[in-house]
C-alpha cells in the first residue's frame, strides 16, 4: 500500500492576485446586485440563516452578551412598571380583603367579571393630576398647560427647566435614546412625563396615579400627534394653534379620592336604611310574637279542660297540639281576644276528649237530662219528679263547685213541642213547658241562679227524626244548656 | 403667544448671570445652574407692538475643565454671548464657542455683549477689536451688570435678529 500525498494542483490554488481583486470588485458587486435586485438577497438568505441558528447554538454567551445592550433597558423598564404595578396591588388588595369594604368589591368583582385586584386598585387610588403640560421637545417650550388649581408658577419656565432636566439627565448619566426620564419624585408629588415624537406631556400628580391614567396619557399624545403633525414638525414658537388642545388638557386633570372621602350617596343612605328598618322590624316582631306565643300557651296550660301535649316552633310558624273538653273555653277564642299574635302564625290541632273535672262532668250531665210532658200538654209526665231532683242537685253542685273560681252557672231551659202546621202554638206550649220546668227549680231552691226561659217550639228538637212515636215523645220536653259567667 | 428659546452663553465668570438678574423673571435657584449647568428664566420683550416670550436658558460658563455643553442648545432660535471687557481672553473664548454651536448645531442669531462697560478703564478689549468683529459680522454691545446698560437692548437686538431672519 502506498501512500501519496496529497497536494494542491496550481487549478485548486486561488491566485493571490485574482482574490485581491476579488475583494475589491465585491463591495461594488454586492451593493449593485442588491440595487438592481439581482437575486442576490434571496441566494444568501439561507446561508444567513443557518449561520445565525449555528452561531447561536454554539454561542449562546456571546449572543446574549451582544444582546444586552439592546434588549436590557427595555426589559428593565417592563419588569419595573410591571413590578410597581403588582406591588401596590397586592398591598391594597392585602389592605381591603377582609374588610367590609372588601366584601363589596369583591361582590363588584363578580358581577363585573374583572379580577379582584382590579377593583381594589380602581377603588383605592387616590391621586390628583394637579397640572399638565405639553412641551415641544426639541425647544422645551410650553406648547399647553394646565392647571386643577392657580399654582401661581410661570409654566412656561417649567416647561424649559423640565426640558433641561431632561437634556441634563441624557448627557450626564449617558442614558441613550428611548430611555428617557419617565418619572419624577418630590415627595408625595410625581411627574410623569409621556413622550412622543414632537412633544411631550408632563403631569404634576399629587398621590398615587393608576397605570390607566399612563395609558391615558399615552392614547391623548399621539393623539394630538395625528391631529397636529405638521403644527408639531413645524413649531417656531407660536404656541396659538395649540390652544385647541385645552378639552383635551383638561381630559388629563383626572383625580380619584379614596372611598373613604367620597360623600356618603343618597342612594346608600336610603338602600341603609330600608335594610336597616327591615332587619329592626324582624327582630321587633320575632321577639313580639315569641314573647307571645309563650304568654298564649301559658294560658292555655292554665285553662281547665285543656291539655296541651307540644308547643313548639316549626318551620317559621307556631304549633300547637292538645286536648280540648267540649265544655272548655275555645283555645281559638282566646288566641283572638285574649292574644296580641296573629291568627295565621298558630296552627292549632284539638283533640276531643272528655275531662273528669268534676264542673265539666257535671254540666255534661245536666244538659244530657230530658224532662219528659205528655202530647199536647204542658204536664209532666209521670217520674219526672225524680230527673227534676236530680237536675236541682247537679246544678246546686256546680254553682257551689265553679263558686271557687269565681263563676257561676247560667241556666237556659230550652222548652220544645212537636212539629206541627202552627208554629206559634208550638212555641206557646214549649214556653209553657220549660216554664214548669222554671217553677220546679225554684221549688226547689234554686231561685239565686240565673235561670232563663227559651221558647223554641220544634225549631231546636231533640229528636228531628220525627217519624215514629218514640221519637216524638223526646220532643215533649224541656233540656237544658249551662254556661259558666264571671260574677261581675 | 409667541415664545422663543434663547440661550445665555460665555466663559466662566464673565458676570452674564449678574447682568441679565434683573431684567428676567428668575423662579429657580442659582443652584440649578452649578448642579445642572443650566437654569431657565423668562424675560418678555416687547417688539413692533408683538410680545415674545423669550425663555432664557443659563448655561454654565466655560472654563479649562468644562466646555459649554452645546447640547442644550437644541432647539434654541438664537443667544447671547457674554464676555468680560477686562479679560480680553473671555473674547476669544466667545468666538470659540460661536465656532463649536456653528459646528454642533448650526448658524443661529447671536449677539456678543461685552460685560463690565462701568470699569472701561481697566478693558482689554479696545475699541478696534470691536470694530474688527462687526466687521466680521458680529452684533457687539456693550454692557454692564451695575448700570444694566446694553441688556435691554441686547435682547431686543437678539429678539429682531430671530424674528426679521
Amino acid at each position: 500500500m502506498t501512500e501519496t500525498e496529497h497536494s494542491p494542483s496550481p487549478d485548486d490554488a486561488p491566485d493571490q492576485t485574482e482574490t485581491r481583486r476579488l475583494a475589491q470588485a465585491l463591495p461594488g458587486a454586492i451593493t449593485e446586485s442588491l440595487r438592481s435586485d439581482a437575486g442576490l438577497n434571496e441566494a444568501l438568505r439561507p446561508a444567513i440563516a443557518d449561520g445565525v441558528t449555528h452561531a447561536i447554538n454554539e454561542h449562546p454567551q456571546e449572543i446574549a452578551d451582544a444582546m444586552v445592550p439592546v434588549l436590557g433597558p427595555m426589559i428593565r423598564k417592563t419588569v419595573t412598571e410591571s413590578l410597581n404595578g403588582m406591588l401596590r396591588s397586592f398591598n391594597e388588595t392585602l389592605r381591603y380583603r377582609f374588610s367590609l369594604r372588601g366584601l363589596g368589591w369583591r361582590l363588584e368583582a363578580l358581577r363585573t367579571g374583572r379580577s379582584f385586584g382590579d377593583v381594589v386598585l380602581s377603588k383605592t387610588m387616590e391621586y390628583q393630576v394637579e397640572q399638565i403640560f405639553l412641551i415641544h421637545q426639541e425647544t422645551g417650550l410650553m406648547l399647553g398647560h394646565k392647571a386643577a388649581n392657580d399654582e401661581g408658577q410661570d409654566p412656561m419656565m417649567v416647561s424649559g427647566m423640565l426640558t433641561a432636566i431632561q437634556d441634563f439627565v441624557k448627557s450626564s448619566l449617558g442614558s441613550q435614546e428611548g430611555d428617557a426620564l419617565d418619572t419624577l419624585n418630590v415627595g408625595d408629588t410625581t411627574i410623569w412625563v409621556e413622550y412622543g415624537q414632537y412633544a411631550f406631556f408632563a403631569a404634576v400628580i399629587r398621590g398615587q396615579a393608576p397605570m390607566a391614567f399612563r395609558n391615558h396619557l399615552r392614547t391623548e399624545l399621539s393623539r394630538i400627534h395625528t391631529i397636529m403633525r405638521s403644527e408639531l414638525a413645524n413649531f417656531s414658537g407660536d404656541s396659538e394653534p395649540f390652544e385647541a388642545l385645552d378639552p383635551v388638557l383638561d381630559g388629563c386633570l383626572q383625580k380619584e379620592l379614596k372611598e373613604a372621602e367620597k360623600k356618603v350617596s343618597v342612594k346608600v343612605v336610603v338602600i341603609w336604611t330600608i335594610l336597616l328598618t327591615f332587619l329592626g322590624r324582624y327582630t321587633y316582631v320575632t321577639v313580639h310574637d315569641n314573647y307571645h306565643w309563650r304568654k298564649y300557651i301559658d294560658r292555655l296550660e292554665g285553662e281547665r279542660g285543656i291539655v296541651v301535649v307540644t308547643a313548639k316552633r316549626d318551620d317559621g310558624k307556631y304549633v300547637v297540639w292538645g286536648l280540648r273538653d267540649s265544655y272548655a273555653t275555645d283555645p281559638i277564642s282566646i288566641l283572638l281576644h285574649e292574644t296580641d299574635l296573629a291568627f295565621e302564625k298558630v296552627e292549632s290541632v284539638w283533640e276531643p276528649f272528655n275531662s273528669t273535672l268534676p264542673e265539666f262532668q257535671l254540666r255534661r250531665n245536666l244538659e244530657n237530662q230530658i224532662v219528659r210532658f205528655l202530647p199536647g200538654s204542658d204536664t209532666l209526665l209521670p217520674g219526672q219528679q225524680q230527673a227534676l231532683d236530680e237536675i236541682a242537685l247537679n246544678l246546686l253542685r256546680l254553682a257551689e263547685h265553679v263558686s271557687r273560681t269565681g263563676q257561676h252557672p247560667a241556666v237556659e231551659l230550652v222548652g220544645h213541642a212537636n212539629r206541627s202546621d202552627d208554629l206559634a202554638a208550638a212555641a206557646k206550649l214549649s214556653g209553657q213547658r220549660a216554664q214548669v220546668v222554671h217553677d220546679e227549680l225554684i221549688r226547689r231552691g234554686l231561685d239565686a241562679l240565673n235561670i232563663d226561659i227559651n221558647a223554641s217550639g220544634y225549631q231546636n228538637l231533640v229528636r228531628p227524626n220525627t217519624l215514629t212515636e218514640f221519637d216524638r215523645s223526646f220532643n215533649r220536653s224541656v233540656t237544658l244548656r249551662v254556661r259558666l259567667r264571671d260574677y261581675h | 403667544m409667541l415664545q422663543k428659546k434663547v440661550c445665555l452663553l460665555g466663559a466662566f465668570a464673565v458676570g452674564k448671570t449678574s447682568l441679565v438678574a434683573q431684567f428676567v423673571t428668575s423662579m429657580f435657584d442659582e443652584k440649578y445652574l452649578t448642579t445642572m449647568g443650566v437654569k431657565v428664566d423668562k424675560k418678555i420683550i416687547e417688539l413692533d407692538g408683538q410680545e415674545v416670550n423669550l425663555l432664557l436658558w443659563d448655561i454654565a460658563g466655560e472654563d479649562e475643565f468644562q466646555k459649554v455643553q452645546t447640547s442644550y442648545l437644541r432647539g434654541s432660535a438664537g443667544y447671547i454671548l457674554v464676555a468680560d471687557g477686562t479679560r480680553g481672553v473671555t473674547v476669544d473664548q466667545a468666538m470659540d464657542i460661536r465656532e463649536r454651536v456653528n459646528n454642533d448645531i448650526g448658524e443661529l442669531p447671536c449677539v456678543l455683549v461685552v460685560n463690565k462697560h462701568d470699569l472701561v478703564d481697566d478693558w482689554e478689549v479696545g475699541d478696534d477689536r470691536i470694530s474688527q468683529l462687526e466687521a466680521d459680522g458680529w452684533t457687539v454691545l456693550k454692557g454692564s451688570a451695575k448700570t444694566g446698560e446694553g441688556v435691554e437692548e441686547a435682547f431686543l437686538a437678539l429678539t429682531g435678529k430671530i424674528l426679521n431672519g
